[in-house]
């Protein structure tokens, strides 16, 4: 634990700069006697340092000042050439991390030390039959040449092989390698050769890491004159997991502050690779690609030294050869190299940037493909042109047009599905980075397409209008759009069918949505939206179909939400009239789509006015009376249109609900109307469901008037009113209830009486409910309560029921005992046909039940 | 109960088994459950033991296996904690007294020492067997309340 | 091989019951069980219905009743420990006098032929013989401590003067008057458990008795002087196992009855099944034969049975359930 602290007491040290120059070798002495850790935690270790805490901490403590380097490194070399393993690699990592902060001309001296130590790596001969069989196989390399194509097989064997230690696996690298003129062998042995690679890097690739670069040049050599597709294949694969996982690059990063370094180095490799991009059939084409993408991912100059080399040379060669499937290679890797620059050169913007001087050739290269007759390659055209659109500064003015240009018309016209979509998406991600550019030539052309009226014409309005929507990101580009989909709508020559409306529609949603996922303050926007398709709807221009419903209610919820948002108390009087008619006009909106029979349509509808009718705070005695007014003529005439006025009912519900929720004076006239409106079966049903908002004062509001409904309705309505009851009982606080309860009871006991299942279970839910907070209600009823409870447990259709009767009758013995005793008797005896019920649970119930009367008096019953 | 006259001090404490989950069929209004081994033994297992606060399941005087419901009856063992067991009747009568409780009366009942763990067995037995007894013990105010001690339910 | 028909379901006591007693004529049988009441049924026209409910008397379970020989008495014995002595001396049937005596649960009830004695027992192991005098008093004439546990049953001879009784320990034991006090000369060991039950025959020469060992046995007198040898005391016979009748019921066997008028003997089980068994005589001796069973006579355990003393074939059960039955007998 001290040691840990110590370590981290250094560690701050160091990073703050402390003047440690002279103590540099004295603190470094102190601190580098603990490498490597070998530290085991006592089992009984209160403070539970582990030994990973230790080593990295130990390890960022060398790392930490750049000034240990001509110790460090040296003490890393020698502890590379020990003989335990976790020293190597403890090594290694501590190597890796030094790197960095050591910085290039501390390394340099060591640079082939370090490779040698690597190299020279040598594992301790461990004795075990399959390193002995490695070894002799590798030996037997050195055979006659007969012999090579069964030893490469074994060792392809050996190499599945899960005990294969790390050294054997050293070994068998390294004997190939040398010992095997890869190229120089059949198909077959070079297959075994690469499938073994292959299985010790797919499995064994951390004990492959420490052969570093030896393996990756043993590897080259295998792979170079490679001409067999198959081998290719697997060889391909293989340099991308030496790509991901070699720390080759890493050192090439380190140069990054000295210049000449790294050009030294990276002109080596690009010599090394320039061949392979030129090579006529593109064998090498791929691996040497991602290598040369990673080397210049590593940092801005490897990337800005090998951009200006590659790519020309990519631009030469793609003019160089005319088949398309070069071309697309080419072109793929060209689109990767862009966007690494697109990573990285976005903070240097200064023009002796390599892709800055490309630009141009680049830029035209793919707008030339854009009117290519191969499909594939206007796809890559167009994929070029949106990377180099990612950078706002890659494309000139006249580009920047001409893509536009080219691209609204692919997206309009072109004949495959797949080059439509990506230029739409093109240009929407245009809309973003050149608005301007967009504004100015893409919507003309799009809006122009909107006016040909004609079913037929050239381009469907719908798709027109979903490229619209995609370019509208931008705030303006927006607003102007809106504006233009609105005129659209308007005019009937041109938005003449049912689908155009719908796309119009889904259109402006999807440019709503973006509106409202983006944060921006568009409320006075919002409202001139709303504003404007109040007029449309007036205008009648809104009917949409059944099926598109939902957009229209999707934008409205949508647009309700941004308008709520606004609402504030201070306004003037012209403020308040404004907020009046949208409300107003909303409803009016929603009434006139009244249209199909679809219930759960209205219900949505309704439910979208809500938050709008719930934001409003007051002053809507106007709208409300013309909404009530309108709603009454509906519910009254449509008589027998039951669908319909399912639908104007539902609405009068949400409504009120909104009403009472904010104790709106106009809520006492919606309910008494509401309670009159109860005649009718169905409704009355829904309107019970939605009660269970409702508050107290409702309760003792209504429950008079329920009550005296439930006296004077016919005998098939009660039970809704009983439903009614039962559910808001359960709302209400014990208080309220021991007042208001004895005239409600009666209704109570009708409803277990009845025969409908569900009632029954409400009433009992509640019943328990008061048995149980309340039981002083109740006493006086006992007699009455208990043999209908007895009934009720005999019920054959219902085994929910039957339990919830048998619960509510266990509550019931709870009841002073004078009270209950006098039954103890008849209920036992009546329980033994439950005992013996054909359902578990009940008998389970009945069981606990039976067994509370059976006790009844006696000091254990509590 | 007074030190002394509780007998076994150090009973050997067992685990309870988890609760019966509730299964599709039991769900399905039109299947018929039968009472079965586990739903007998789920009644017993809570009662608990007159001298310790431990269930008779805890003190493995029931268990699963002693509990078989087959087509002429059900047949219960129990096994008392020690074979001099002085409370061994009074057990015996709970668990008759809970069968009693909570079974359908159509179903005939044996509750017996499993045998060779007691050294009045025989009598024992005797006695549970003899309905005329248990119901006259049964209408014994005092034993009664003790026996519902042991069979009071505390979940 | 016979039948038995179910005349009458008899629905009104809240709990099990107990016994069922014939009166001497026949007309009326009284019903006890674990409500604390007694009813009395009676027919009219063709079925039975409840005349009388004796309540308010004891103060728990009535286990048994018995009619007196004159058929005017009616005596009750109670878990409560007293025996009830009920008459219609005022038109009603009262309850006049209340014996009191035994220490705990009183199971039976048995009047002498000669109607100057009753004899009660109970779980105190005691048998007490009562003595009626002129006034109709009843004085304790004696305690008999001779069995070693619970006492079931209670049974005079119907022509002798000797009583029998049936216990817990699995034993039957005659009991007589010698000069002042009453001794058990004899034992009857032959059961393995719990003898609930015994009858005589029309002769009193034979006796069957039913035990917790799912058993019925029947017993033979042999008087001094028996062609068979066995051995006898004094003037008293000696009773010995004639024969064993098992594996008709499978559990215990509560209660026996033998009908003077035909000589079927009934047997109630706890498997709630009744049996009537029949005599048959070959060439090993006289043997019982099952002539008819009604498996499920009741929902549950059949507690009692008891031939009509004067009709023919009607026999009378009653159950746990809490319901009487009458049933026919017709071959």
């Amino acid at each position: 634990m001290c040691m840990l602290s110590s370590i981290v007491w250094f560690h701050f040290l160091i990073d703050y700069s402390l003047s440690t120059e002279n103590f540099s070798e004295d603190l470094f002495e102190v601190v580098s006697c603990y490498f490597p850790i070998d530290y085991t935690p006592p089992a009984t270790d209160p403070y539970a340092v582990k030994k990973d805490d230790l080593v990295l901490m130990l390890r960022s403590s060398l790392a930490a000042y750049p000034g240990f380097a001509p110790y460090c490194l040296p003490l890393l070399l020698d502890k590379l050439s020990s003989d335990m393993q976790s020293a190597k690699i403890d090594s290694l990592l501590t190597l890796a991390e030094c790197a960095e902060p050591y910085g290039a001309e501390s390394l340099k001296p060591f640079l082939p030390s370090i490779w040698q130590a690597v190299k020279k790596e040598v594992c301790r001969y461990m004795l075990n039959a399959l390193g002995v069989l490695v070894t002799f196989l590798v030996d037997r390399l050195k055979d006659h040449h007969s012999v090579i194509p069964h030893v490469l097989r074994g060792l392809l064997a050996s190499s599945g092989c899960k005990n294969l230690l790390e050294e054997d696996i050293a070994s068998l690298l390294r004997g190939i390698f040398k010992e095997v003129q890869v190229q120089a062998h059949m198909q077959a042995d070079r297959r075994a050769v690469f499938s073994t690679i292959a299985t010790l890097l797919d499995h064994r690739l951390t004990d492959v890491l420490p052969l570093g670069a030896d393996f990756v040049f043993g590897f080259i050599q295998v792979l170079d004159g490679e001409k067999d597709p198959r081998n290719l294949y697997i060889g391909f694969r293989l340099v991308c997991i030496i790509c991901a996982h070699f720390p080759i690059v890493l050192v090439f990063s380190v140069f990054q502050s000295n210049k000449s370094i790294l050009d030294d180095v990276l002109h080596h490799i690009l010599e090394d690779c320039r061949h392979h991009l030129a090579e006529p059939e593109l064998k090498l084409f791929a691996p040497t690609a991602c290598l040369l993408q990673e080397v210049a991912s590593s940092s801005d100059p490897a990337c800005c030294n090998v951009l200006s080399e590659v790519v020309p040379m990519l631009i030469s060669q793609f003019q160089a050869h005319p088949q398309n499937s070069h071309r697309k290679a080419l072109l793929e890797t060209l689109i990767g190299f862009l966007k690494i620059a697109n990573v990285f050169c976005q903070a240097e913007n200064n023009a002796s940037s390599p892709l800055h001087r490309d630009s141009d050739q680049i830029s035209t290269l793919f707008l030339s493909l854009l009117s290519d007759s191969a499909e594939e390659m206007r796809s890559v055209g167009i994929h070029g042109i949106r990377v180099l659109t990612q950078q706002p500064k890659l494309l000139d003015k006249n580009r920047q047009t001409m893509a536009a240009d080219h691209l609204v018309r692919a997206a309009l016209t072109d004949g495959s599905c797949q080059i439509r979509k990506e230029s739409a998406e093109t240009l929407a991600q245009m809309s973003l980075t050149h608005p301007e550019v967009i504004h100015n030539e893409v919507f003309p052309v799009l809006l122009d397409k909107l006016k040909d009226g004609s079913i037929d014409g050239s381009t469907p309005h719908e798709d027109v209008l979903l490229v619209l929507a995609g370019v509208s990101r931008h705030a303006d580009t927006g607003r102007d759009a809106i504006a233009h989909i609105i005129s659209y709508i308007r005019d009937p020559a041109a938005c003449s069918t049912h689908t155009r409306l719908a796309a119009a529609l889904e259109a402006l949603l999807s440019i709503v949505t973006e509106w409202a996922s983006s944060g921006q303050s568009l409320e006075s926007a919002g409202k001139e939206l709303v504003v404007q398709l109040a007029a449309l709807a007036r205008a009648g221009r809104l009917r949409v179909p059944e099926g598109h419903v939902k957009v229209v209610c999707d934008l409205l919820r949508l647009i309700c939400s941004m308008v709520t948002l606004s609402l504030d108390v201070g306004l003037g009087e012209a403020g308040r009239t404004a907020q009046k008619l949208t409300l107003y006009t909303l409803v009016w909106m929603f009434l006139l789509q009244a249209r199909g029979s679809h219930s759960e349509q209205g219900s949505v509808r309704a439910f979208s006015v809500y938050p709008a009718v719930n934001g409003i705070q007051s002053r809507t005695r106007y709208s409300s009376r013309r909404v009530s007014a309108y709603l009454e003529t509906r519910l009254a005439g449509g008589g027998d249109d039951d669908a319909g006025r399912t639908k104007a009912f539902n609405l009068w519900v949400w409504i009120s609900k909104a009403l009472v929720v904010r104790a709106h004076p106009r809520a006492n006239t919606f309910k008494s109307k509401s309670c009159a409106k109860r005649r009718d079966g169905p409704l009355s049903r829904m309107h019970c469901n939605v009660r269970l908002m409702y508050r107290q004062r409702f309760f003792l509001e209504t429950s008079p008037l329920l009550v005296a409904a439930f006296h004077l309705a016919p005998k098939d309505m009660k039970p809704h009113y009983l439903v009614a009851l039962s559910i808001m009982l359960r709302y209400i606080p014990h208080q309220v209830m021991l007042s208001e309860f004895p005239p409600l009871l009666p209704l109570l006991l009708e409803s277990l009486v009845c025969g409908d299942a569900d009632l029954q279970l409400s009433t009992l839910a509640a019943l328990s409910a008061l048995l149980t907070d309340t039981p002083q209600l109740l006493i006086g009823h006992a007699d009455t309560i208990v043999p209908l409870l007895l009934t009720l447990t005999r019920r054959e259709d219902s085994m929910k029921l039957r339990i919830s009767a048998l619960d509510c009758l266990r509550i019931v013995s709870s009841l002073p005992h004078q009270v209950v005793f006098p039954h103890q008797q008849q209920v036992i005896r009546q329980l033994s046909a439950a005992l013996d019920d054909k359902k578990r649970l009940v008998r389970q119930a009945a069981a606990k039940t039976r067994g509370e009367w059976c006790i009844l008096g006696s000091m254990v019953k509590n | 109960m007074a030190a002394a006259d509780v007998q076994n001090f150090n009973p050997t404490v067992f685990s309870k088994s988890s609760s019966r989950a509730v299964t599709e069929s039991e769900l399905d209004e039109a299947a018929t459950d039968p009472i079965d081994d586990r739903e007998v033994f789920d009644h017993l297992r809570c009662i608990k033991d007159p001298e310790h606060p431990l269930t008779l399941e805890e003190l493995n005087v029931l268990d699963r296996d002693h509990v078989r419901v087959g087509d002429d009856g059900i047949d219960v063992e129990f096994t008392p904690t020690i074979p001099h067991c002085s409370m061994a009747t009074l057990i015996g009568l709970s668990i008759r007294v809970k069968l009693i409780r909570v079974l359908p009366a159509r179903l005939k009942v044996r509750v017996a020492v499993t045998p060779g763990t007691h050294v009045s067995e025989g009598a024992i037995n005797k006695q549970l067997a003899d309905k005329e007894r248990v119901t006259a013990a049964l209408e014994n105010n005092h034993l009664l309340e003790v026996v519902n001690q042991c069979l009071a339910a505390h979940d | 091989m016979g039948q038995l028909k179910e005349v009458s379901c008899l629905n009104g006591h809240t709990d099990r019951v107990w016994n069922v007693s014939w009166n001497p004529t026949g007309t009326t049988l009284a019903t006890c069980g674990g409500d604390k009441t007694v009813r009395l049924w009676g027919q009219e026209g063709d079925s039975w219905v409840c005349k009388t409910i004796l309540q308010d008397n004891h103060q728990r379970t009535v286990r048994s009743t018995a009619w007196s020989p004159c058929g005017n008495l009616l005596a009750t014995v109670s878990f409560d420990a007293t025996v009830g002595i009920w008459d219609r001396r005022s038109g009603e049937f009262e309850c006049n006098a209340t014996l009191e005596g035994h220490e705990n649960e009183v199971k039976s009830v048995a009047w002498a032929p000669s109607g100057k004695l009753l004899a009660t027992c109970g779980r105190d192991k005691t048998v007490w013989i009562w003595e009626i005098s002129e006034e109709d008093e009843f004085e304790c004439a004696s305690v008999l401590h001779a069995h070693t546990q619970d006492v079931k049953k209670v049974l005079w001879h119907p022509n002798l003067p000797i009583l029998m009784s049936c216990s817990y320990d699995d034993t039957i034991k005659i009991h007589k008057e010698d000069g002042d006090d009453w001794t058990s000369f004899q034992t009857l060991e032959s059961h393995t458990s719990t003898v609930w039950s015994i009858d005589f025959d029309s002769t009193g020469e034979r006796m069957v008795s039913c035990s917790d060992d799912m058993t019925v046995k029947i017993w033979q007198a042999y008087q001094p002087g028996n062609k068979e040898g066995i051995q006898t005391t004094g003037k008293d016979a000696t009773w010995k196992n004639l024969c064993t009748l098992s594996g008709y019921h499978s559990r215990t066997i509560y209660d026996v009855s033998w009908c003077k008028l035909t000589g079927l003997i009934a047997t109630a089980g706890g498997d709630d099944k009744l049996c009537v068994f029949e005599e048959e005589v070959d060439s090993t001796g006289p043997t019982f034969v099952l002539s008819t069973a009604i498996t499920r006579a009741h929902n549950e355990d059949v507690n009692s049975v008891e031939w009509n003393p004067k009709v023919t074939g009607l026999l009378a059960s009653s159950s746990d359930s809490g319901d009487v039955k009458i049933w026919q007998y017709s071959v």
